[in-house]
């Protein structure tokens, strides 16, 4: 499958910064990756891509975990609105601050499967790991979300 | 099925990924046990906030930035740019601070001057012996 990079940002930039932002929780910080992810495909060859949605995400994945290493993150950025949010829905859990605890490889099947909604098997393909892999990490981290809720 | 197993396959439930199989033992276990029902429940609530979670596009200056002038971002120049930045401004501040120090020295020595033709007499304090004495005089000797 031969895109050029508009094409490519075109089809595919918003589905892949859903997945960048779900993983930073931060507008700014995101961008930031997005631009850095698309660098790295265009530096790259595409011609012999066949599932171009799972390549995109493994490389932001890899962009993501790469500013991580990078950046040591200490400070914690509360997302904008929560509290807002919050008491508009009557939730009782503050789900994206729970989400930013979950450790990076739960939360991101978490993001694949449910901001995505990639089925198992492309989450699978995306982050090269097996199916079975897949379900007990997306079992541990509904797991680890329902204990916070229920505190 | 024990309780431990189908909890362990609910996620899987609700996710739609499971074989005709295990989904009809799992029915048939969630028909009589309650905590399992209420823990499909509640994960099917955290979904549905998730799902509800408000995720931003991307801005428009951000096309500008990948597609139309491609470039790599490097923290190192974006260091140097707010470095330079912040050496250009206090550059320009020094000579700002000197003229308004000029300016202020220039009105507090007008000042002075000013307060001291408009009096006609100073008022002295001598101190003798340890009392303070208040005295005018004009010009001359005491």
């Amino acid at each position: 499958m031969k895109l050029d990079i508009e094409n490519i940002y075109r089809l595919y930039s918003e589905y892949i910064f859903k997945f960048i932002y779900g993983m930073v929780q931060n507008k700014a910080e995101a961008e930031d990756l997005l631009q850095d992810t698309f660098y790295k495909v265009m530096k790259a060859d595409t011609t012999e891509i066949e599932n171009m949605k799972g390549y995109l995400i493994t490389i932001a994945r890899n962009t993501v975990y790469d500013h991580w290493r990078k950046r040591k993150r200490i400070v914690e950025l509360r997302p904008f609105k929560t509290r807002q949010r919050k008491r508009d829905m009557d939730l009782k859990l503050d789900i994206e601050r729970e989400i930013k605890k979950l450790p990076p490889k739960l939360k991101e099947v978490l993001i694949l499967r449910e901001i995505n909604q990639m089925d198992y098997k492309e989450i699978a393909e995306s982050l090269n790991v097996e199916v079975g892999t897949v379900k007990s990490r997306l079992s541990r981290a509904r797991k680890q979300l329902r204990e916070a809720w229920r505190k | 099925m024990n309780c431990e197993l189908i909890k362990e396959l609910l996620s899987s439930y609700i996710d739609g990924e499971l074989d005709r199989e295990d989904i009809i033992k799992i029915e048939n276990h969630l028909a009589k046990c309650k905590d399992c029902r209420k823990l499909l429940q509640d994960y099917q609530s955290i979904k549905k906030m998730i799902r509800s979670i408000e995720i931003p596009k991307p801005s428009k200056r951000i096309h500008e930035r990948i597609v139309v002038y491609p470039r790599r971002r490097s923290y190192f120049l974006r260091f140097i740019f707010s470095t330079s930045l912040l050496v250009v401004l206090g550059a320009l501040l020094i000579p700002f601070l000197r003229w308004n120090q000029k300016v202020t020295q220039k009105e507090t020595k007008e000042y002075y001057i000013m307060k001291e033709e408009q009096r006609p007499y100073t008022e002295v304090v001598y101190k003798q012996k340890g009392n303070f004495v208040l005295t005018n005089y004009e010009g001359g000797s005491f």
